[in-house]
């Protein structure tokens, strides 16, 4: 019995021989990686049902206990797989796919592989990795040396090597694969114009974390991959974030693109409110035709106007964050946008809903609004649809300086032309052929060649806006509840010593001129509610003090 | 009359070991429950790591691939709503209208109420942690223990975020914490118990760890297997084989419930004898069997266990598990 007793460790060493054989060729289990400290760390003798010896039938469970996200290792990882709804077929590449859990691997080119990358797959033993489509390839996976940016090192070869060394092969951990991808594509043609022109000696690492399935996420930082967005648009002369730099969190408060979704070719805005994905497919790098008005739109202006704009532009901000009215860390406070267009105000755009203005017609409006449906307009018929930022102040469609226009008092310091400018801004919409050039006496006489004086042609610096709201605290004063940066809508009376006193003003009056400025006198020409208006044989014109005081707040 | 070793007796004794080994090393105490874990909706969950009971009693699952807190009807373990946050999730907890999130990104704590949404002002704690592995709370004491895999010890925190304490109390090389992973408080008895992979190089074993909320160091739980290696639960006369501790949970009446996620099974220990009482799920994916589960938690009155699945990207829930 002693004897037979004897035989169970012999026999459990026969099996432990056997699958060592039969699954492992010599040197397979060569130099083990140090961090693995043993073969106790990953095998077990006595309780393993699975294959290999393992303790675990899938190696997967066994690589990620220890290297998934919630593991002890330093170095993390996760399976490669593509996303969810990618536009490819699902895949998913395991831990062994690319590693040779027992040691690293001598690659062709005479070095030794680093992380354990490659297999032996060949009679030569060199490290290969088993691609889809290209069957067995050399994989080199090296230091990168100190010198990761052109002029590179020349032992450089890694994730994407480009075959820097020119062997005609293209060895590098990721491209051995990637060979008809976006970028880094691989033609092993040898024509340079044909690939690795994304972020040129950057680590495919950087931005495909491999803790993240290899998909792109930048680590969980969007400045990772997005950094012309954020050294960029974002650094323009208008831009969202009023004037601070953008953090992640920043983009996180309009933005929702986790990793199923992010890079599916759509741009994934967010509620404010709610928090809620908006599906509105919108395509990444979407823009809009204003060149053709009704814009040629493939995408939904109106639905992105109300379930994203509005959500944030209204009087309670953005409920989806802690501090709706101050939604970004750079603490500015959304201007409440949405209640300036209340129909119920005297004077407004037609963005909430048409406005039954008698004076807006096929005859006096260029298209969208007489074409469009309910005759109503977005916000991008006078702003990008950039949002992040735009060269143009207030992100508009036009250079409007209309931050010159709100801290000079002297007319004759505007600049030339921005009159003209401002005009040629409104008269996108409203028709140039009436409202500058209207005929003498006619419904527009006001705005025509019988009043030269309010063109910009004919002398008015500020063009439209001289009159009409727009220019917040024009003249370096500020804002005292007139119709002044009012553009979008309000309400507004005349001031009590005017002819209209205390009634309200349509039309968006009062504005640039008129506003900073309140008539002593109600006659005469004082009869549109005061102002520093150029009229013939006025003295008025630059002297507050007058006959006019100019409005102290 | 000697006997000649034949083939024949050689699969005799296979057999024989083979029964042995059926009987002990890989052998379950399988409760009833076991056999009940049902699947959820595979949509909604894509990385499931730690989880924690929320205001209303459904679960808050922090999704680490999605990087959001996903919650998970308790009841019909359906998603039923989420919220993103900047960076990587990996422990949770809820206490009294906030929700506590190790950031691994961003290595710190991100609090959100109980709506989702992150508290600006002082969202986050201003000591970072660098790698927060898991969070546990006392609502008695008002103190947030946060697991930082890297630093190697439990920074506790009170409601405001300062950090009033650690665990343990002193550990300069690591002895008492080697690889922190999951942790969980016992309110009742005022101790704090943290899974530990242990050190091969030090010859630590795997273990759950106990100490009391000033960090001193109580009692050890520890696994048979040796450092670093191998092993599936049960055990041999009661003492437990483990090998990657990770969540715990407490009922409250002397029992300890530990996810090892490489055996991947729900171990059950008596808090005094640290005997194995029993186990429950195990390798596989059908209902009831797991893929690298993470974390745990009990609910009171139902007894009823629930389980990251983290590869099955579900929610395991083992009806009356916790029932003894």
């Amino acid at each position: 019995m002693k004897k037979h007793r004897l035989l169970i460790p012999g026999f459990i060493f026969i099996v432990i021989a056997v699958f060592a054989v039969v699954f492992y060729g010599p040197g397979e289990a060569g130099a083990l990686n140090p961090s693995h400290i043993s073969c106790a760390t990953c095998h077990s003798l006595h309780t393993a049902p699975g294959q290999s010896l393992t303790s675990d039938a899938v190696v997967e469970v066994l690589c990620l206990s220890c290297h998934g996200p919630a593991g002890t290792a330093t170095k993390k990882a996760e399976v490669h797989t593509n996303k969810s709804g990618s536009a490819y077929a699902p895949f998913t590449m395991g831990c062994t796919d690319c590693h040779n859990p027992h040691d690293n691997q001598g690659n062709h080119l005479g070095g030794t592989n680093l992380s354990q990358v490659g297999k032996s797959l060949d009679s030569t033993g060199y490290a290969m990795i088993p691609t889809p489509n290209s069957g067995n390839r050399y994989v080199v996976f090296e230091n990168r040396g100190s010198n990761a940016v052109p002029p590179y090192d020349s032992s450089l070869h890694s994730f994407a090597s480009g075959d820097e060394d020119g062997d005609g092969n293209y060895e590098g951990a990721c491209e051995v694969c990637h060979t008809q991808v976006s970028h880094h594509r691989n033609y092993a043609d040898g024509d340079p114009s044909h690939d690795h022109t994304h972020f040129v000696g950057q680590n495919c690492t950087v931005c495909h974390p491999h803790i993240s399935n290899f998909n792109p996420a930048g680590g969980g930082s969007c400045d990772a991959c997005h950094s012309s967005i954020y050294n960029g648009e974002f650094t323009q002369t208008s831009h969202h974030l009023g004037g601070a730099a953008v953090t992640a969190a920043d983009c996180a408060v309009c933005h929702q693109e986790p990793d199923n979704n992010h890079m599916n070719g759509n741009i994934d805005l967010k509620d404010p409110d709610t928090g809620n994905p908006l599906n509105l497919n919108i395509p990444r790098g979407a823009t809009r035709d204003t060149a053709v008005l009704p814009a040629n739109d493939t995408w939904d202006v109106v639905q992105l106007q109300n379930s994203f704009c509005f959500k944030c532009h209204d009087s309670n901000g953005a409920q989806s964050v802690a501090t709706p009215m101050t939604p970004f860390s750079s603490g500015h406070t959304v201007p409440n946008i949405w209640d300036l267009f209340d129909p119920a105000n005297n004077y407004h755009h037609a963005v909430r809903q048409a406005f039954d203005n008698t004076f807006c017609n096929a005859n006096t409006m260029e298209p969208p609004w007489d074409t469009q449906a309910a005759n109503q307009i977005t916000c991008f018929d006078c702003h990008e649809t950039t949002g992040h930022g735009s060269a143009n102040q207030r992100m508009l469609r036009t250079a409007i300086d209309l931050a010159t226009m709100e801290t000079t008092t002297t007319p004759s310091s505007l600049p030339a032309g921005m009159g003209l400018t401002v005009e040629t801004f409104c008269t996108l919409c409203h028709k140039a052929s009436e409202y500058v050039a209207g005929a003498a006496n006619s419904k527009f006489e006001y705005h025509g060649v019988n009043q030269n004086q309010h063109r910009a042609a004919g002398g008015n610096e500020l063009g439209c806006l001289g009159c009409h709201g727009g220019i917040v605290n024009f003249g370096g004063v500020a804002d005292n509840g007139s119709a002044r940066g009012n553009i979008h809508g309000g309400s507004f009376q005349w001031p009590s010593d005017t002819w209209s006193a205390n009634s309200f003003t349509d039309a968006f009056i009062v504005g640039g001129w008129i506003s900073g400025w309140q008539a002593n006198t109600s006659s005469g020409n004082d009869g549109c509610g005061g102002g520093d208006c150029n009229h013939p044989g006025s003295t008025r014109r630059n002297t507050p003090g007058k006959e006019y005081t100019q409005v102290a707040d | 009359m000697r006997k000649q070793v034949t083939l024949r007796t050689i699969f005799y004794y296979a057999a024989v070991i083979l029964l042995v080994l059926g009987v002990t090393g890989v052998s379950r105490a399988d409760g009833p429950a076991a056999a009940k874990g049902r699947k959820t909706s595979p949509h909604g969950l894509y990385s499931p790591m730690r989880l924690d009971f929320g205001a209303d009693g459904n679960l808050l699952v922090s999704d680490y691939q999605l990087g959001m807190i996903v919650t998970v009807d308790r009841k019909t373990n359906e998603p039923i709503g989420w919220f993103a946050l900047e960076g990587r999730p990996l422990g949770i907890a809820y206490l009294k209208g906030h929700i506590y999130v190790g950031n691994t990104t961003a290595g710190r704590i991100d609090v959100f109420n109980a709506a989702g949404l992150q508290f600006k002002k002082n969202g986050s704690f201003k000591t970072a942690v660098e790698n927060p592995t898991d969070i546990a709370v006392d609502p008695g004491t008002n103190r947030i223990f946060v697991v930082d895999g890297s630093a190697k010890h439990v920074k506790v925190f009170d409601t405001k975020g300062e950090l009033v304490g650690q665990i343990p109390a002193s550990d300069p090389d690591n002895s008492l914490l080697a690889a922190p992973t999951g942790i969980a408080v016992d309110p009742v008895r005022q101790e704090v118990l943290v899974g530990d992979y242990g050190n091969k190089g030090e010859d630590i074993s795997p273990r759950v760890q106990i100490f009391d909320y000033s960090g001193n160091y109580l009692d050890t739980i520890v696994s048979m297997v040796s450092s670093g290696g191998m092993g599936m639960g049960g055990g041999w006369n009661k003492k437990p084989r483990f090998s990657r501790p990770q969540g715990l949970a407490v009922d409250g009446a002397g029992h300890i419930f530990l996810v090892d996620c490489f055996s991947c099974e729900v171990l059950v220990f008596d808090r005094l004898s640290g005997d194995l009482i029993k186990t429950l799920g195990g390798f596989g994916t059908d209902p009831g069997q797991m893929r690298l589960p993470l974390d745990i938690i009990i609910q009171s009155k139902t007894k009823d266990l629930f389980v990251t699945n983290n590869r099955e990207a579900r929610i395991e829930v083992f009806e009356k598990g916790g029932v003894l």
